[in-house]
């Protein structure tokens, strides 16, 4: 395969200065015709107009001076040459994602823009030498492409993709939440404008006066909401998930723009299921996440078979991971709703609670005292002063309630090659790491209440951001859990 | 499989604490003294806070020595492990496999004195964690230590004809230098003079006459120490002048190489190469002022072909 090199298309810069000259050729006729005051408003407009291209040449002069290229030894290259220099080289085997996206202008117009997810810490440290430059910023970006859906094929070739590979599941997003937000926000605005012309026809000035208020602001506040839950109700229904032998692939496609992510099945590192109680309860909707290790990763939400789609999700990455050579004629369609034995299950111990315990009571004994202390000093109406005590306390039990709620919830599986953390109170989060994925582990054991009771909160480390690590807190078997994670450890491969 | 244990240096840390110790409790007496003594306030606020602060400081500094004294690190040739066992207990352990870069650091104060370093460890990951090592004696031999440790993990080694030589694990690959890039001491002197005379005028005022050249000739010595070895296997930075720093890159790491050009860098004829490794944002070599930007660059591309890493992957 030869060398492909292509440069960002300007036909949207291109388009927007000549219409900014010919607005600025109408507005000198105009003034040229009506004189006089015109005259004076149309410099005005001429200098905004002036500023404007401006803006449209800095973003399209770095353009014309940008080249992109595909290699034959699979990597791509960005190189910029005016006035400074830059020519960056990235491999394709580390980039976890491929991402092709369009706005409104690039749907008119027939452009579209490539990001990558590589994989590496999105984290910034300001120690670095690259003072001042985010991370994100560094990834390589192919921008307003003309021949992208070529381009795109030929990267996802390029990194082993089979453009024809098998669905193994497919589905899409429910669109009852979006459905259910619009509605809301469309409701109220309809009452506010509502009240607005009523309160127009009214003649008792002080009803009047109540009603064009509220309208008013019933209107503004709600104005912007509606039309963006009307637009996001569009782009759900239009988004589809899609689970093929060798890629995942999220896409919308909707008025405004078209967005298609696709990650590769061996870049998959861990995934998550997020099971919000109350979106859960009113509409029957989890929504499950992957995790590369890059940036990018996209989102699964508001699916009515979240557990299903994580259930398939998890077997291929896990075929992968294993190096399961028979990855073909495994069935994912059947039984996707079965679970796993887990070969050992674990869930925090009395530490969990008694630290909490201790520190709630501390921390809240504080604003007790110094209302205690302050009775003698000052004086406090009574009714206030009983008033703050039952806060406290209200505060405390709910503190320790909430704990317990959450000691309910959390529980740790291990089968001999994952781990499946579930964790959460509101927002339940089921935290999926395979073995063979993770960075470094720590294990800790303060005195107060590890130590006391003979128990170890062990945290476990995974490529990309702070989200996909776990924490075994305060568990009974730690020791062994943790010789067994370290044993593993020591049997990995690059 | 050899163990090697070995423990932070403690006498480093028993006079940093020390030092801070007696830095932080000194104006805090001085003030109570001032409170207990004169006229100015109440004796008893000079009483409260002396109760106050010096058990704090006391307690501060037995948990920074003790929490020192009872760190061992171990090295294996499957991990790095840290563990503290000082009212609380830590244990961390790195898989060798995980680690993308190390670097150590003299500092040029206490660690000159003392002998002592810091080593850090650098793995691709939330956070950018690493274990750092902190006051080991003799840092340069054990970071030679994990350096060598690193090696034997490296991918196969290609014949120059493309045939992948057996025996993986027997065979070390050899660490030639191949160059030793310095950048060009003047140029960077240069371009950073301008900066640095805006700034120490802002700063002291008409006294940056005389600053300004001790700093230019200070930041001309320095860059003078400055190298970067291109081996065979691995890229090592070295910085030798108050601090001392050397970071090392290994082949198979490397994840991206750009080259750039400011306008002072075309104006000069230098360059500035990043190489970057799949590490937490400050994981990689930055080569500043460097002329012959594009030859160092092929040269390197040359060098992972020959060395058989991933970087050269031809479409299947």
């Amino acid at each position: 395969m030869e060398q492909i090199d292509f440069k960002p298309n300007l036909k949207i810069e291109k388009f927007f200065l000549i219409i900014e000259v010919l607005i600025a050729i109408l507005i000198i006729i105009i003034a040229g015709i009506y004189g006089g005051n015109v005259l004076f408003a149309s410099i005005f407009f001429l200098i905004f107009l002036g500023a404007v291209a401006i803006v449209t040449l800095a973003i399209a002069i770095p353009k014309t001076f940008t080249k992109y290229s595909i290699t034959n030894d699979n990597k791509i290259i960005v190189d910029y040459k005016f006035i400074t220099s830059s020519k960056k080289i990235y491999r394709l085997d580390q980039v976890t994602s491929i991402s092709l996206s369009q706005g409104l202008l690039g749907k008119i117009f027939g452009l579209a823009n490539i990001n990558f997810g590589i994989f590496g810490g999105t984290s910034f440290n300001p120690n670095s030498t690259k003072q001042g430059q985010s991370y994100q910023s560094l990834l390589p970006k192919f921008q307003t492409i003309k021949d992208y859906k070529k381009i795109f094929n030929i990267l996802a070739q390029n990194i082993s993709l089979d453009l024809n590979s098998k669905i193994i599941y497919e589905d899409e997003p429910s669109t009852k939440p979006s459905v259910f937000g619009f509605s809301i926000f469309f409701i109220f605005e309809f009452i506010s404008i509502t009240l607005l012309i009523v309160g127009l026809m009214n003649t008792n000035t002080k009803e009047k006066f109540i009603m064009l208020i509220t309208g008013t602001i019933g209107v503004a506040i709600f104005f912007i909401p509606t039309i963006t839950s009307f637009f996001h109700l569009l782009k759900v229904k239009s988004t589809k998930y899609t689970i093929r032998q060798d890629r995942i692939v999220y896409e919308d496609d909707y008025m405004l723009s078209a967005t298609k992510i696709i990650v590769p099945n061996t870049k998959i590192t861990n995934s998550q299921i997020n099971k919000n109680l109350i979106t859960y309860g009113l509409f029957k909707v989890g929504s499950v996440k992957l995790f590369t290790g890059g940036s990018k990763d996209p989102k699964f939400a508001s699916l009515e078979d979240f557990e299903g789609f994580a259930n398939v999700l998890s077997k291929i990455y896990s075929n992968i991971n294993n190096q399961n050579q028979e990855t073909n004629n495994i069935d994912y369609s059947t039984n996707i709703h079965t679970k796993e034995e887990s070969a050992f299950k674990t869930k925090p111990s009395a530490s969990f609670f008694v630290t909490f315990w201790f520190y709630s009571t501390i921390i809240l004994l504080i604003p007790t005292a110094a209302l205690l202390v302050a009775k003698n000093f000052i004086i406090i109406e009574k009714i206030i002063y009983y008033a703050i005590l039952t806060g406290i306390g209200i505060l405390y039990i709910s503190l320790l309630l909430l704990r317990f709620i959450l000691w309910k919830n959390t529980t740790y599986d291990f089968s001999h090659y994952k781990l499946i953390s579930k964790s959460g109170i509101l927002n339940i989060t089921t935290k999926e790491i395979h073995f063979n994925n993770i960075k470094h582990i720590e294990l800790h054991r303060k005195l107060l209440f590890d130590r006391a009771f003979g128990q170890g909160t062990i945290y476990i480390f995974t490529p990309g951001t702070a989200s996909t690590d776990a924490k075994l807190s305060s568990i009974k078997e730690y020791k062994d859990v943790y010789e067994e994670l370290k044993e593993v450890l020591g049997r990995q491969k690059k | 499989m050899n163990k090697t244990t070995f423990k932070p240096n403690i006498g480093i840390t028993i006079m940093q604490t020390l030092l801070f110790a007696t830095l932080l409790s000194l104006p805090v007496i001085a003030l109570a003294l001032v409170f207990m003594l004169t006229e100015y306030a109440n004796p008893f606020y000079g009483y409260i806070l002396l109760a106050v602060i010096l058990p704090l400081i006391i307690f501060f500094s037995i948990t920074s020595i003790g929490n020192v004294m009872n760190t061992t690190y171990e090295i294996t040739n499957k991990f790095i492990t840290r563990k503290k066992k000082f009212i609380s207990e830590i244990q961390e352990d790195i898989p060798l496999s995980q680690i993308t870069n190390i670097d150590y650091r003299i500092g040029w104060f206490f660690d000159k004195i003392f002998g002592v370093g810091t080593i850090l460890v650098y793995t691709s990951g939330s956070g950018s964690f690493d274990i750092t090592l902190s006051n080991i004696k003799s840092v340069a031999d054990k970071y030679e230590q994990i350096n060598d440790l690193l090696k034997l993990n490296k991918s196969v080694k290609l014949h120059s004809n493309g045939e992948i030589l057996k025996n993986r694990n027997t065979m070390q690959t050899e660490s030639k230098l191949l160059e030793r890039i310095k950048p060009s001491a003047g140029i960077a002197t240069f371009q950073l003079a301008i900066g640095n005379t805006i700034f120490w005028i802002y700063v002291t005022g008409f006294l940056a006459i005389i600053i300004v050249p001790i700093v230019t000739i200070l930041s001309y010595i320095a860059w003078t120490k400055k190298y970067y070895d291109f081996y065979t296997d691995k890229v090592e930075y070295y910085d030798g002048f108050l601090t001392l720093n050397k970071s090392t890159v290994t082949m198979e790491r490397i994840t991206n190489i750009s080259e750039n050009r400011g306008i002072l860098d075309r104006l000069f004829g230098t360059y500035t190469i990043n190489i970057e490794t799949a590490g937490s944002a400050r994981a990689e070599v930055s080569i500043k002022y460097v002329k012959d930007g594009t030859r160092i660059v092929e040269n390197l591309k040359e060098v992972l072909k020959v060395h058989g890493t991933n970087w050269f992957q031809t479409k299947p």
